[in-house]
């Protein structure tokens, strides 16, 4: 049983990552740097011994260096403790993008395949999945969050996992599993009565070998399309959880934990400790977001994104 | 209306078994230094060695009845104390749409009648900007540029006052007005103290922009695509072949057309930022029940946490529900 995939939609994955643009190169060659960042992210201390660029031991306070503007020796300054934070903000990339697509890649998987099971299964399958959709998405994304530290944060359930962000990865999932369920579903709808499927049907393949074979292979324009977007979306989250000290702890680099430090001296001019995490931010989710809007144009209209 | 009830009680469920879920919430209002005698006194009071059936049904009737449960760490009714942070950031919201509709309508309406404008690309650049930004930190790199960078006076001579107040709540160090309706600028105008009410608007602006520069872009995109498809419709072009000026079309029928989802889209966000501007509360000290959530997790309050989620979530499906009923009031094409 294979499906039918137009050669145009073949190597999609490869085509929106480096396929030929129109007027995003800009934005692309950004998603690339971020991407070698969080490669990188870890061993950018052993790097720095091999070409001379100053970075430090993430972890190491330097007392005598609190708050120092970005210099030549810290090229985006230095915290309360006197960590440097150029080492921090790149070694956080990782911390940030895998935590994002994990969380996606769970929440989203779970909700693409709740939504082609709903849309072939239709009646009180769809209603419940509705429902559901509906219950979860009225929650503001940040509460959401804040209750479910509040629930599983004392808890230690998750063994060798650490806490905080086995619990940010459940957050990203919960918000990103209605967000592909409803896609998918609109998408694969009014295919139920599809002639392929009838035919399948007749084949005798199962419910299950028609959602896998028949139904997911055909939303996957639109999830490609989503994705990008949704993990720009769970960085912000992240960000935004460790921002009111939730998720990961201070001493460890993330961007969010990192403006949280600086929130308190901005007001006193020292600038450099909110503004530099944020701009990776700022970097990461624009990158991402033009990776959306690319894989829109490939896949062609009613790619529509939410 | 029976889906509405159901969707009202699955929100209060889950939140409820959400929070209280959790280990020993006891010792966080107690002390670490108390009996296991006392700790057991105090959990049978707070009803909590009950099953959680049992608990979730006290919550659920005290809820009907507008208790939301008292604070672990101040004991004081959380109704009370979101009698006052609710209003604060209704206040927050309200402005945040009002400064919404300055900017994010007009562009789009214009970038739906020409796009490629010029003015159409200012809008889609603020609407990407505004969707990479991460509020709270737009928010302080306000408080940087407006607050701290502009020149004052040293020391002795008084700062020369600033452009912009510190970040630092509703007003600074005033007495509040009156309460009447809770928004201080409106409470400040019915005492009739236009300086209070000044006061008031002028530490509104920073987060209510912020808010506004995160939250707007989809009204922005959503105007731009109504007014567009309002223009390419069959019943424009009849318009103008009627012979009607270019404004009475505008206003007669593109607007008018393209107005219900901006006006549901509106209506959303307000919903959803009642809950959504934790982090800018946060930032700029707001008073609201974001920050109070956030207080009351720093403290393991979690029947405050708790309240708070259900307001935003019930605040947002009962306006769901009634964008709804408008909607269909309004669209004769629905009701059928």
């Amino acid at each position: 049983m294979t499906t039918i995939v137009p050669p145009r939609e073949r190597w999609l994955v490869g085509r929106i990552l480096v396929g030929p643009t129109a007027g995003i190169t800009v934005r692309r060659s950004l998603f690339f740097l971020m991407l070698f960042l969080a490669v990188i992210g870890p061993w950018i201390e052993t790097i720095g011994q091999w070409i001379p660029i100053p970075v430090y031991d993430p972890l190491r306070p330097d007392p005598f260096n609190p708050v120092s503007p970005p210099s030549a020796e810290h090229w985006f300054g230095t915290d309360t403790l006197g960590l440097d934070i150029f080492t921090r903000v790149i070694v956080a990339t990782r911390v940030d993008f895998t935590l994002a697509l994990i969380g996606v890649t769970l929440g989203g998987g779970l909700g693409c395949l709740a939504g082609a099971w709903a849309s072939y299964r239709r009646g009180w399958v769809d209603v419940v999945a509705l429902r559901i959709v509906e219950v979860v998405q009225s929650f503001p994304v940040l509460l959401l969050g804040i209750a479910l530290f509040a629930a599983l944060g004392p808890l230690e359930i998750f063994g060798p996992v650490d806490n905080g962000m086995a619990v940010l990865v459940i957050a990203i999932s919960m918000v990103n599993f209605p967000l592909y369920l409803r896609q998918v579903r609109s998408v694969l709808l009014p295919l139920t009565e599809a002639e392929f499927v009838q035919a399948a049907k007749c084949a005798g393949l199962g419910a299950w070998g028609i959602v896998w074979h028949h139904f997911i292979p055909n939303a996957r324009g639109q999830i490609l399309a989503l994705f990008p977007l949704t993990c720009a979306y769970a960085i912000q989250i992240i960000a935004g959880l460790s921002f009111i000290g939730l998720g990961i702890e201070p001493p460890n680099p993330e961007w969010g934990s990192m403006i949280k430090t600086g929130a308190t001296l901005i007001v006193q001019g020292h600038w450099w400790v909110s503004v530099f995490p944020g701009a990776f931010i700022v970097l990461s989710v624009y990158s991402l977001t033009g990776f959306s809007a690319r894989s829109e144009t490939l896949v062609g209209p009613g790619g529509t994104s939410a | 209306m029976v889906i509405l009830a159901v969707v009202l009680l699955a929100v209060v469920m889950i939140g409820f078994t959400i929070t209280r879920s959790t280990g020993t919430p006891l010792y966080a209002s107690l002390g670490v230094a108390v009996s296991e005698a006392i700790i057991e006194q105090r959990a049978e009071e707070m009803g909590l060695n009950e099953p959680i059936v049992v608990q979730f049904w006290t919550y659920l009737t005290h809820l009907l009845q507008g208790d939301l449960g008292v604070s672990r760490i101040s004991r004081i009714p959380v109704a009370e104390d979101i009698a006052l942070k609710l209003p604060a950031t209704a206040e927050m919201v309200f402005f945040t749409l009002m400064v919404s509709f300055i900017w994010a309508i007009p562009l789009g309406v214009r970038a739906g009648l020409r796009p490629g404008g010029r003015l159409a690309k200012l809008g889609e650049g603020m609407a990407q900007f505004g969707v990479s930004v991460p509020a709270f930190w737009l928010g302080l790199l306000f408080i940087f540029l407006l607050y701290f960078l502009p020149p004052r006076l040293p020391e002795p001579l008084g700062p020369l006052p600033a452009l912009f107040p510190p970040p630092l709540g509703r007003l600074g160090g005033v007495d509040p007005p009156a309460m009447v309706t809770g928004f201080y600028t409106v409470d400040a105008l019915i005492a009739g103290d236009f300086r209070l009410a000044w006061e008031a608007l002028w530490h509104l602006i920073l987060p209510a922009v912020t808010l506004s520069l995160t939250s707007g872009p989809p009204l922005f995109r959503v105007t731009r695509t109504a007014v567009s498809e309002a223009m390419a419709s069959p019943f424009v072009e009849a318009a103008y072949s009627y012979g009607l000026g270019r404004r009475t079309v505008l206003i007669r029928d593109v607007l008018r057309n393209a107005s219900p989802p901006v006006l549901n889209l509106a209506a959303m966000t307000f919903g959803y930022l009642i809950g959504g501007g934790v982090l800018v509360e946060v930032v700029f000290s707001w008073p609201g029940i974001g920050s109070y959530a956030v207080w009351g997790m720093d403290n393991s309050d979690y029947d405050v946490v708790l309240a708070v989620v259900i307001i935003a979530a019930v605040i947002y499906v009962i306006l769901y529900f009634i964008v709804d009923l408008i909607q269909f009031a309004m669209d004769p094409r629905l009701r059928d």
